[in-house]
């Protein structure tokens, strides 16, 4: 006997890692272009991020495997680079600044056969951050407004 | 599970895809057509409250408390699209998660709540009913009626 079950797909699990943060900011998007080309666009860092990411201004690739990355990131108003360590898997992408300064958390699934549906969380995980949720969501909003202008060209 | 608590995220995500197969088979059974949602619902309970449990140990009997809750909740909240009549218009195949599916849909559920818990995951009746906080008469009832309601579809 085979009881009813569900699986743990990419955006529940971006959902319940962003729970922990109080100042999580979470969006979710319907993107016009299939997962395999949305996925590859958002993984290819050094010509993309800084195509959505509004604070970005600029990505450079350290270090690259299949399932790991070492990033070096420019952000507007921060003179000092910040180092990410990144995993990935298909659909999932957890970035993680050094000393715990910021968490990025990328999840997507195939909606159909010619577009996806993408989920994007920022936090800043440290303690008593709470009150910056609403800033930290306005920033996200803003990301997914241009990820869907900008999905697909560089 | 301590780091997790602290706020590690890497550590929260192997907390996450530890609990899923136990969060999923509970909100699967009990939510049925909602059992995403509410796998998502019971997930976001258990990281956002992490903290707060005390004996880290003790994560997976208070991830289960959290699933069946939200589970049940959500069920109540959107009724279960139920096609058992389908099922009973044609030969059961006793194998298919869509049959069982197709029967567990016609009971509450607070029954399947029970059933699931008995049944699938094997606790003492006192344990299902110290974890839905109802009396054990209440659930040697419940699971008596879901039983036997089950029996009943399966054998029609």
């Amino acid at each position: 006997m085979t009881w009813p079950t569900v699986e743990l797909d990419p955006i529940t699990r971006l959902r319940a890692i962003a729970a922990a943060f109080p100042n999580a900011g979470v969006g979710e998007v319907v993107l016009d272009v299939p997962f395999d080309r949305a996925w590859a666009w958002l993984m290819d860092f050094e010509r993309t991020t800084s195509r959505f990411d509004t604070m970005v201004t600029n990505v450079r690739v350290r270090q690259r495997t299949d399932t790991t990355a070492k990033l070096v990131v420019r952000q507007r108003g921060n003179p000092f680079p910040m180092p990410f360590d990144v995993s990935i898997e298909p659909g999932f992408c957890m970035m993680r600044a050094s000393g715990r300064l910021f968490l990025v958390l990328m999840a997507a699934v195939p909606e159909g056969d010619d577009r996806t549906r993408y989920a994007h969380a920022e936090a800043i995980p440290l303690p008593g951050l709470g009150r910056t949720r609403a800033r930290v969501q306005r920033m996200v909003d803003a990301d997914l407004r241009r990820l869907r202008r900008n999905i697909g060209t560089y | 599970m301590r780091a997790a608590q602290r706020g590690d995220a890497r550590a929260i995500d192997a907390l996450v895809r530890e609990l899923s197969p136990l969060i999923g088979r509970i909100c699967g059974a009990i939510a049925l057509d909602e059992g995403e949602d509410a796998m998502q619902e019971a997930l976001i309970a258990v990281v956002g409250n992490l903290r707060a449990l005390r004996e880290p140990a003790a994560v997976r009997g208070w991830a289960r408390r959290i699933a069946v809750r939200e589970a049940v909740r959500v069920a109540k909240r959107r009724p279960v699209t139920a096609d058992a009549d389908a099922v009973q218009a044609r030969d059961v195949d006793l194998d298919t998660a869509m049959d069982v599916r197709a029967v567990l849909a016609k009971l509450s559920p607070d029954q399947r709540a029970v059933l699931v818990l008995r049944d699938l995951d094997g606790m003492a009746e006192s344990e299902v009913a110290s974890l839905l906080s109802v009396p054990e008469g209440t659930v040697k009832s419940r699971l008596h009626r879901a039983r036997a309601s089950f029996a009943n579809r399966w054998m029609s």
